[in-house]
């Protein structure tokens, strides 16, 4: 057997080695060695749980037309306006599998960067197959720093998006293949489909190799045709969400464009390059400085597209905040830079190489990476058995219109994981409430928050209001909490930060149960829900 | 005498001629860009080549499935074996069984590891987004779930079929 068969069986081995280490590091651990869990395990913050909740509602109503009433402060007219990518995957796979849509939404990001992953090794072994094993450590780094946040915090969408994105980056760059025009489309639309924000940057990608072709007399008629062809199909996989975007999303961000922001919506953490090790810069600038000066060869666009990506996740000081979601996935696009800057410097040497000597050094700087990505994740996230014990309580016993209204809770500030409990979220005002805790008073009414997202309906076919706009006050501010049929209270103090406020949920409680309508329900070491039998009647005093 | 096309689909590995310790992966991870050997899309030597390759292909879909079954039994070794092969299936279904299929439309020009990485992407792609717009029509999401990756699947074997293999 001579080696270069050898080789290639080694190079497939190590690959498929690879992408267990790859998914080891990312999903293993976070999700305790299990696919199936008793409640969302694994989930960091509230865009989690509220892509979660979207793709539970999504498979209860089979289908997304309109936002579930529970999700839209009771309304049922409030028109669908999360991309449904995730949603629809993690339901199909649901039901395929048998594992709960919180588990397979979560999972379908893993499989989308193993997908991602896939297809960065395919254009980088364009370039030649050591650079395309050497760049394959650097991807481990997407579990590492700030980058693993996006994944752990919850921005799921924009996981399904890139592997179409990375899909329809691969079908530009087989542009002269028969036919392959069709599927950049499709996978343009995809992109656009499952996060508008991925859509528009191969959009712009497509924009500009377009404009480069053009200046260097290189595009022609026929390529016109199929990049026409090519947006057409993109326009139809994604038409009705682009109805959406551009009626629901696009209002939102014009106030945004051209201001300086270094903020992602929701106090994310910002990820950044130079939050990695600075030797990993520096040979992440080699290999860019090689490429630009050393390659002969620059028609492989991936180089390019991490360039080009490079530069859009700086466009967040002009006002695209997007840019900074962007950068959680540098790693993907930065990989190849990695490979080039480190196969070239062992070219330099002149000395003998092979495959073998490649996937040795490729194995070993990824177990070098292991000892700054591995994450031990003991904890099951912002869900516990007794939370979601009590929100599968209000789901199966509550009557479905029935008013509820939560008082404190740990996980107060990830407001959509209480959307699990599937009835309309009133919870209380943390700012108001601490306010009554230090004056020492119970009251009739506290301020109360509903919660909801964009909340449009439709008053004629193209004239859309948002309701958040028209009557903000129906949804934030004094509520009369006696008019409520269901009161949840946490009541087991975790720690003594939360000590005080918990106090005061089991003293408020106790005035509750004070009256002879109310009664509890339910409770649990960590969870105790009232029932009021007389909303209206005086239930405090 | 040896036609043009079988000449070439040996360099590409894609016969059935394989030496002794040669590696049919190795082979069919070598494409050559010969777009014009479409034109004879009716030669029998070829249509056996491509029925050759196809099971070769399906064969290694299940070695695959099985590698799978075994690294997901690893990392998640606190979950049975039903779950994860159920799981596995589940994501297969979606993704290959719905798009490698029609990947064999550029079967010559793309190597297998090529065809299954975008075909399962493809897959993906087309089962979602039918079943996402066959919603607004009222087709449920357990039928899409079940019926739409085969439906591609056949789909894409019969665009395969027509191009490649009928006379």
């Amino acid at each position: 057997m001579d080696f270069k068969v050898k080789g290639k069986h080694l190079e497939y081995l190590f690959l498929a080695l690879f992408l267990g280490l790859f998914l080891w590091l990312g999903a293993s651990n976070l999700f305790d060695h299990k696919l199936s869990h008793e409640y969302p395990y694994g989930y960091f913050a509230s865009d989690a749980f509220l892509h979660q909740t979207t793709a539970q509602s999504i498979k209860n109503m089979d289908k997304y037309v309109n936002v579930i009433y529970y999700k839209a402060a009771g309304y049922e007219d409030v028109i669908a306006y999360d991309p449904p990518v995730s949603g629809f995957m993690s339901t199909l796979l649901s039901y395929l599998s048998g594992l709960e849509v919180y588990d397979t939404i979560y999972l379908w990001v893993f499989i989308c960067l193993l997908f991602s992953v896939l297809i960065i090794y395919l254009l980088v072994r364009e370039l030649d197959h050591h650079t395309a094993l050497l760049s394959l450590p650097f991807l481990l780094l997407i579990f590492a720093y700030t980058f693993y946040s996006g994944i752990i915090y919850g921005q799921w969408d924009f996981y399904y998006a890139t592997m179409f994105m990375l899909a329809a980056l691969w079908a530009l760059n087989k542009f002269e293949m028969d036919k392959s025009y069709l599927l950049l489309g499709f996978f343009g639309g995809m992109a656009f489909l499952s996060h508008a924000v991925e859509g528009i940057w191969i959009a712009g990608f497509v924009a500009l190799w377009m404009v480069i072709k053009l200046v260097s007399k290189k595009f022609s008629f026929s390529d016109a045709k199929k990049i026409a062809v090519s947006g057409a199909i993109g326009a139809i996989v994604a038409s009705y969400f682009m109805l959406i975007f551009i009626k629901v999303w696009l209002p939102g961000r014009q106030s945004k464009l051209f201001k300086y922001t270094t903020k992602l919506y929701g106090g994310y953490p910002i990820a950044s390059i130079f939050d990695i090790n600075w030797i990993l810069i520096i040979l992440l600038l080699v290999g860019i400085i090689l490429f630009v000066l050393a390659i002969k060869d620059k028609r492989n666009l991936l180089p390019w597209f991490g360039l080009y990506i490079l530069a859009i996740t700086y466009t967040n000081y002009i006002g695209f905040d997007k840019a900074l979601q962007t950068r959680f996935n540098l790693p993907l696009y930065l990989a190849v830079f990695f490979g080039i800057g480190i196969y070239t410097l062992i070219k330099l040497t002149k000395a003998r190489w092979d495959s073998l000597f490649s996937i040795i050094l490729a194995a070993l700087v990824c177990v070098g990476f292991v000892s700054f990505v591995y994450h031990e994740t003991n904890s099951p996230g912002i869900m516990n058995p007794y939370y979601w014990e009590g929100l599968e309580w209000i789901k199966e016993k509550t009557p479905e219109k029935a008013p509820v209204l939560y008082f404190f809770h740990r996980y107060l500030s990830s407001r959509n994981a209480f959307e699990n409990g599937e009835r309309v979220t009133n919870t209380i005002d943390l700012d108001d409430y601490i306010s009554a805790i230090k004056k020492g008073e119970f009251r009739r009414h506290y301020n109360k928050i509903t919660g909801r997202g964009k909340l449009y309906f439709k008053r004629t076919a193209w004239d859309w209001k948002d309701r958040n706009l028209l009557n903000n006050s129906e949804f934030e501010g004094p509520t009369d909490i006696c008019n409520y049929q269901y009161y949840s209270f946490e009541i087991y103090p975790a720690n003594d930060a939360v000590m005080p406020v918990v106090q005061y949920n089991l003293l408020l409680r106790s005035k509750l149960l004070e009256h002879e309508q109310v009664k509890e329900v339910f409770n649990n070491p960590a969870i105790s829900i009232l029932k009021n039998n007389n909303p209206g009647a005086e239930c405090i005093f | 005498m040896r036609s043009a096309y079988f000449n070439m689909a040996n360099d590409k590995g894609t016969t059935t001629k394989t030496g002794s310790g040669e590696s049919v992966l190795n082979k069919i991870s070598s494409p050559e860009h010969h777009h014009d050997l479409h034109h004879t899309s009716s030669h029998p030597e070829q249509n056996t080549s491509l029925s050759t390759l196809i099971k070769k292909e399906t064969g290694y879909i299940m070695i695959i499935a099985a590698v799978f079954l075994v690294g997901f039994k690893v990392l998640f070794y606190k979950e049975s074996v039903e779950v994860i092969a159920r799981t596995i299936g589940g994501i297969f279904w979606m993704s290959i069984v719905a798009g490698f299929p029609i990947m064999y439309y550029w079967h010559r020009q793309l190597n297998f590891l090529e065809r299954i990485t975008l075909g399962g992407v493809l897959g993906l792609g087309l089962s979602t987004v039918t079943a996402y717009y066959l919603s607004f029509a009222g087709v449920g999401l357990k039928l899409s779930a079940f019926l739409l990756p085969p439906l591609f699947g056949v789909v894409g074997s019969v665009i395969i079929y027509f191009r490649f293999f009928r006379r």
